[in-house]
């Protein structure tokens, strides 16, 4: 009991974070009930809202909803919340409508200023950022696959080897691209593949040598992976890969086959 | 194809369309409005998107037929919509302009808000990389003419296995449906940049109804209160779990829609069916509700019910009536039939 009292509250404060939000509700629900309960709106928001709380709370249904859901994810139940409506509701309460011409006049533009500096503290969230490509993946993701794909035999099946960071997008931008595996190794097929996973999103240095031995082994024509600076290419050349050109810090390396001797042109993207 | 045309069609699927599809759903209520029908439309649209996909994936049938069947469906709603229109069309037109010329200032700076907020959203990426399933389950859909036949991931065939988290909320089938519609644009384009602003449109028309339910007669509180909801959620980066900052940054995924949009407005829906006497609006839309966020995400299979369920409750021990104890059962139906067998291929 006290185990599942205390993931419920991990839950909670996980879903508000560092905000105060919870506190605005509460207040807000305070309000409410205070002055104006005898609305039947409020009423019915209230009971909703508590309604929804208990299913949250209760340790025997968080138990049999989490069942349902998965642990890791039972925070979603408070989308059920309504929040915003109830804080705007205790807003819009608490701004009566006795006002002059002249007060709401400047009430207005009080809002009006109040909607730009909201738009932009949204704007500088740090949530948004804008890019050169319109699919609107991180421009590396972009400039990696359309280097893979110039440099690409005609065809052939292009089987790429990324770290997370470019795998999560790859397929998002271009289909076309086949992965040994996804972001967090999802849609591995086989102990290989996770293997690369591993090798290519590991600490550096990395063992150059043993993800180009684990992508030859799933067939990966492309591999991607991040270089230093003074990167000696010898390891990956030795083992059939050669390096058609660099976006940022990352390397793309090619697969040279028997047809194809000579290495694609030197590209740089970032 | 030209990129203007391609836009143009955007905008007929994704505004025109489910505006005039929704009427025929409200076309006994007196005075509805364009944004019910707007909110209507979506809900028929994303309950016969769930539908279809759904029968086209046990079918084992190929996108392109999918786009087909649901162009003609989506069609055909929007052409009986336009029939029924046309009888209100003078009366709506007036309602708009009586409207406009009665909004508070209030109202029209909530308006620039949003209008400020959907243009962020159009023009900014935010990178999620939960895109990684979502979005290239869409591209690859597209890529394959296929429906769930490849692994998003890598792109290498499924074979048997069945993505069972996934396969009964196949939102991700309805963006590339919806790219194909629009002359072929590349999904994560219309996931990025089509999708945001219209869906954020979409969002605060329920907070505006939910604003309208609650102050009818006062166009003045009206607009104080869509302008408190638009402004407290450009403060929702406190966490990146609650429902506004899934709304603000990442409203392109279904279980981000069903957060934002969805699950508000089954609360409207909810307080203005089962919580009234006589309902404002027929039981088939909480009925097209829950199968809508059935297709929206498999959350949404669980919470439709929850927050239907709250509101039965209430209403049974406020009517005692089993009757209307029944209906709303009913309308949980989908949800219950795709827990079950959601359960069942758990269990396969």
């Amino acid at each position: 009991m006290k185990e599942s009292i205390s993931w419920i509250v991990t839950n909670w404060n996980l879903y508000w974070g560092d905000g105060s939000f919870q506190y605005l509700l509460l207040a807000a629900a305070v309000y409410l009930i205070g002055w104006k309960r005898k609305k039947r709106s409020v009423q019915q928001v209230l009971l909703y809202l508590l309604a929804a709380l208990f299913l949250f709370a209760c340790p025997l249904t968080a138990a049999v909803i989490q069942k349902c859901i998965g642990e890791s994810v039972y925070w979603r139940i408070l989308w059920i919340l309504p929040v915003t409506p109830v804080i705007a509701l205790a807003g819009t309460e608490l701004s009566e409508d006795r006002h002059t011409d002249f007060l709401r006049s400047g009430l207005a533009v009080v809002f009006l200023c109040a909607a730009v500096i909201c738009a932009n503290s949204l704007l500088h969230s740090g949530n948004y950022s804008k890019t050169a490509n319109r699919q609107k993946v991180p421009d590396e993701v972009a400039n990696i696959c359309n280097l893979v794909q110039e440099n690409a035999d005609e065809g052939t099946t292009i089987r790429l080897a990324a770290d997370d960071h470019i795998a999560a997008y790859v397929r998002v931008y271009d289909p076309s691209i086949l992965m040994p595996y996804g972001r967090r190794t999802k849609g591995s097929l086989d102990r290989d593949s996770r293997l690369l996973y591993y090798l290519i999103n590991g600490d550096p240095p990395l063992h150059y040598g043993l993800i180009t031995k684990f992508a030859l082994s799933k067939r990966c024509n492309f591999i991607s992976v991040a270089i230093p600076e003074d990167f000696n290419t010898g390891a990956m050349e030795s083992m059939g890969y050669t390096l058609i050109g660099t976006v940022n810090q990352y390397g793309v390396f090619k697969q040279i086959d028997s047809k194809q001797e000579t290495p694609g042109k030197e590209n740089t993207y970032g | 194809m030209n990129l203007l045309i391609k836009g143009i069609l955007a905008g007929f699927w994704l505004v025109v369309v489910p505006a005039v599809s929704g009427v025929p759903f409200l076309r006994k209520n007196s005075r509805y409005t364009p944004g019910e029908c707007f909110l209507t439309g979506y809900l028929f649209l994303f309950a016969l998107a769930e539908i279809m996909i759904l029968i086209t994936y046990c079918l084992r049938t190929s996108l392109h037929t999918l786009v087909r069947c649901y162009a003609a469906a989506a069609g055909a709603a929007a052409l009986w919509g336009i029939l029924c229109l046309k009888k209100q069309a003078r009366r709506l037109a007036a309602d708009i302009s009586s409207s406009v010329r009665g909004a508070s200032p209030y109202f029209w700076c909530a308006l620039i808000l949003i209008f400020m907020q959907m243009c962020i959203l159009a023009v900014y990426a935010h990178f999620d990389a939960d895109d990684s399933f979502y979005v290239a389950t869409a591209t690859t859909a597209v890529q394959t003419d296929s429906i769930f036949a490849f692994n998003p991931y890598t792109g290498l065939s499924y074979r048997n296995y069945v993505p069972r988290r996934y396969v009964l909320s196949p939102f991700p089938i309805f963006l590339a449906v919806v790219s194909q519609l629009c002359g072929g644009f590349h999904p994560a384009i219309v996931a990025h940049t089509i999708f945001p602003p219209v869906f954020q449109m979409l969002s605060y028309m329920v907070f505006y109804q939910i604003g309208r339910r609650w102050y009818r007669e006062d166009s003045m509180r009206r607009g104080v209160f869509l302008f408190l909801t638009a402004a407290l959620n450009c403060f929702s980066a406190y966490s990146v779990y609650n429902a506004a900052n899934f709304q603000m940054i990442r409203i392109w995924q279904g279980k981000a829609l069903l957060a934002a949009a969805f699950l508000p407005l089954l609360f409207f829906l909810s307080l203005s069916i089962v919580m009234e006497e006589q309902p404002e609006y027929p039981w088939t839309l909480l009925f097209l509700a829950n199968t809508a966020c059935c297709l929206l995400s498999s959350m949404g299979i669980l919470l439709a019910p929850l927050v239907q369920g709250i509101f039965l409750l209430f209403a049974l021990l406020r009517f005692r009536s089993p009757k209307r104890l029944l209906k709303g059962i009913l309308c949980c139906a989908p949800s219950l039939i795709l827990g079950v067998i959601y359960v069942f291929l758990l269990k396969a």
